[in-house]
């Protein structure tokens, strides 16, 4: 099996796309919330390997969420997924090695490859092919 | 005023409100490019309403709003109002030409000008968003520009919008800075058949 993900959003056609994009490349989805604070109980119940996280949501929004996680796991790997493609989203993970955004409306390709950068499978690919 | 469809299921619903997500999370952010300040939107609402409705929606009891009304033609033809009180239009004109904005007390004429380029931009950024995701193109005719001091104006401008059921759906989400120094609303009206394009469209996307 691959990386287990939480994918969040209040979305249910947000989390499809999300979902459909990510089981196709092997990923497993290990469960799905509609705010921030679900986002958190989930998180901490299943220990995802990678959580995407819309910003704008009721109850909690991403932002906030997304620093709850950091607090509780400063090493997962998080993707902000928003419509919202700004400055003051983007540094919230600008100097954060686990951290990505990516803005919606995007493709596979697009949502695949801020994935690998997040969970640095391009650094282990290239390890093991160099090994 | 309606304030529910009764035609649309809970996740057709739940798709076109997302619709309005990314339309307004785009045009939102496009906003705080211009301006140079932090623009965040709203959870988008869907209603389904006619021309009077709106009017109703857009009319406020003290304060004139502005409302700036856009054509959006190519494969979805929809509309779209940006509607914003008057100091509040003032204010993102303010923020986008601190030295030059033209005041609506002093040259009306040439605050409508800006105000629909602002409008235009908002829109344009919205529908290229929207298509970006159906995979649809978008085209736009002019805008128009009037306040709710001129509520037949309104009503004129919505003529069109109905497709001979007299009532469309309407997908709304309100835009402010982090501040709250402005706020402002886009609705972005469907016909039944737009609704209907768009949703055959997402069921083609999720396969």
């Amino acid at each position: 099996m691959g990386p287990r993900v939480l994918i969040v959003d209040d979305s249910r056609l947000a989390r499809a796309t999300v979902r459909k994009y990510l089981v196709q490349a092997g990923l497993e989805v290990a469960g799905e919330a509609g705010n921030g604070r679900e986002a958190i109980e989930l998180f901490t119940q299943l220990s995802p390997d990678l959580v995407t996280l819309d910003i704008t949501m009721p109850e909690m929004d991403g932002l906030t969420a997304f620093r709850e996680i950091r607090k509780r796991a400063p090493d997962a790997a998080v993707l902000l997924v928003t419509s919202l493609d700004q400055k003051f989203i983007a540094d919230e993970v600008a100097n954060d090695p686990h951290g990505g955004l990516i803005p919606k409306p995007f493709s596979s390709f697009d949502l695949l490859k801020a994935v690998r950068r997040v969970l640095h499978w391009e650094e282990s690919t290239d390890s093991s092919t160099e090994a | 005023m309606a304030s529910w469809n009764p035609e649309l299921s809970e996740e057709q619903t739940d798709s076109l409100k997302e619709i309005g997500n990314i339309g307004a999370g785009h045009a939102a952010s496009e906003l705080a490019e211009l301006i140079g300040r932090k623009c965040i939107v709203s959870i988008p609402e869907l209603i389904c309403t006619d021309a009077a409705g709106i009017r109703q929606f857009v009319q406020s009891p003290d304060v004139m709003v502005v409302v700036l009304h856009m054509n959006m033609l190519g494969d979805i033809p929809a509309e779209m109002l940006v509607l914003a009180r008057l100091p509040h239009a003032q204010q993102m004109l303010d923020y986008m030409s601190p030295t030059s904005a033209p005041k609506a007390a002093h040259n009306l004429q040439s605050f409508q000008l800006a105000l629909r380029q602002l409008g235009e931009v908002l829109t344009r950024s919205f529908a290229d968003a929207i298509s970006q995701f159906l995979g649809t193109s978008a085209r736009f005719a002019f805008a128009d520009t009037t306040g709710t001091d001129k509520p037949d104006a309104i009503t004129a401008l919505l003529a069109s919008s109905s497709d001979g059921s007299g009532s469309f759906l309407a997908v709304y989400a309100d835009f402010f800075d982090v501040d709250r120094t402005f706020e402002g609303k886009l609705v972005y009206l469907l016909t039944s058949k737009a609704q209907r394009m768009i949703l055959e469209r997402i069921d083609q996307l999720l396969g």
